[in-house]
């Protein structure tokens, strides 16, 4: 079988070192890509970000062209999976940057979650995802747990595929076509992350 | 709902006499001060992965620590290589390029200590590059006839200022999480502070961590139970004692506290 090759967008955000070796683990080839001008050699593309939504945007814009990316995403059809900021940068706005646009992919907003009686922001820790729909590994309406890390959130919304609460309901899993993001780290779940990798690899296959 | 976090801490130290030749190992302490060596720190944390851990803080506790330092460099990649679990790491960071290096080779947080006393405002300009959420402060204190005072372990003195007021102003600053130990509990299996844990985690918006102490897991249900804290760290607990997390875990889930199965 030919080894599935994984293009990890490379921009100064965040740590792309474990994700790189989660999916080494599944036995994917993986690059880290300074450009996405040439994709002969890749069949999926991960978009990663930890930091502050201004940051991502801002290096990502610096480091890469945004038509080549909506040209690869929209025309190419490639599979992304967008973690993190990666999937908040998805929207058109953040409130964490409010002078920014986002990638405008999906139609939503990112807010800061509202606080909440003794419940602590950010919201760090292992956390309850509620799944929507059947999603091979995981089972529709079953919880499973991922490591979460993070303090802005998109509200639930029509491509919402995966649910948590902590102040209140966000998305934490949303999907369309060849596009799939997570607001937890899947690199980091242990377990359930590594099947939540490998359903993206499967589901794409 | 989010779950309360059982946290294995691994101090690093080099217990190398050779010149120019590092071998970091994983040990434990008691009150910072008297180190004891446990073994290779990779497999100590694959055994607590595979013990469902729910996160690892991985301390560089030598002094005068370059936290850039090839070894150094060589042991976090190996950690975020083979573990698949969020890492705190942290020992020496002293400015926005050391956040940098760590997260850019692993670690999911950055934990800083002492330069928070020399340059506090470090918190803010990482805070706004990287984002709150992976910035830790780690705070040692002690407590002393009910006083309790801040422990600068790099100048080996107190601080005679409020904890709660100071941990306010850190939190103004951008800090993300904290990270409280009791300096005169580490390692002596006295049982957690639960007065500076109930204090603090009640009253920042902020998650706490405590440690320092833990000798039972009755120690964690207690602290659970009481106080607001999101996670308890301990380092002689998970390595010295028969009790690994998956036995804490159930006795902990047995009184109901919400943690990972």
């Amino acid at each position: 079988m030919l080894k599935k090759k994984i293009g990890i967008i490379s921009y100064k955000a965040g740590n792309i070192y474990s994700i790189q070796k989660s999916f080494e683990y599944l036995g994917c080839e993986v690059s880290i890509l300074q450009n996405i001008n040439n994709l002969k050699n890749i069949n999926y593309l991960v978009l990663p970000g930890v930091g502050s939504f201004g940051h991502c945007v801002k290096q990502l814009s610096k480091n890469f062209s945004l038509s080549i990316f909506k040209k690869t995403i929209f025309k190419d059809q490639f599979p992304l999976l967008c973690i993190c900021v990666g999937m908040q940068m998805l929207g058109n706005l953040s409130q964490e940057s409010p002078e920014l646009n986002g990638l405008n992919i999906f139609n939503f907003t990112v807010f800061k979650m509202k606080e909440k009686n003794h419940l602590k922001i950010p919201h760090v820790g292992w956390n309850d995802v509620i799944f929507k729909k059947n999603f091979k590994y995981f089972k529709k309406n079953h919880k499973y747990d991922f490591y979460f890390d993070h303090s802005y959130i998109v509200k639930e919304d029509k491509f919402c595929i995966g649910l948590s609460e902590h102040t209140e309901k966000f998305s934490s899993i949303i999907q369309n076509k060849n596009i799939l993001a997570c607001q937890f780290h899947p690199e980091k779940s242990q377990e359930n992350g590594i099947n939540f990798l490998k359903t993206f690899l499967d589901f794409y296959a | 709902m989010l779950k309360r976090r059982l946290i294995p801490k691994l101090l690093i130290k080099n217990f190398n006499n050779k010149k120019n030749k590092k071998n970091l190992v994983f040990c434990t302490s008691e009150n910072f001060k008297k180190f004891r060596i446990v073994g290779d720190p990779v497999s100590q944390a694959k055994i607590y992965e595979s013990q469902k851990a729910d996160e690892l803080i991985i301390l560089f506790c030598d002094k005068k620590i370059n936290i850039k330092h090839l070894e150094n460099l060589k042991l976090i990649k190996k950690f975020s290589s083979q573990i698949f679990m969020p890492l705190t790491i942290g020992g020496g960071v002293k400015s926005i390029s050391d956040f940098e290096f760590l997260l850019e080779n692993g670690a999911d947080k950055v934990s800083i200590n002492s330069i928070i006393f020399e340059r506090p405002k470090i918190i803010n300009e990482a805070a706004k590059k990287f984002g709150s959420q992976c910035v830790v402060v780690s705070i040692d204190f002690i407590e002393e006839k009910k006083k309790v005072f801040i422990y600068n372990n790099k100048k080996k003195n107190y601080l005679r200022v409020d904890l709660l007021s100071y941990i306010r102003k850190l939190i103004s600053y951008g800090a993300g999480e904290l990270i409280l130990t009791d300096i005169n509990r580490d390692g002596k299996n006295s049982g957690l502070n639960i007065e500076v844990a109930k204090l603090i985690s009640e009253n920042v918006k902020i998650p706490t961590i405590i440690s320092g102490g833990c000798s039972v897991a009755e120690d964690f249900i207690k602290c659970f139970n009481q106080t607001e804290v999101q996670g308890i760290s301990a380092g002689n607990f998970f390595s010295f004692k028969d009790q690994n997390p998956i036995q804490t875990r159930s006795q902990i889930r047995n009184s109901k506290i919400n943690i990972r199965i």
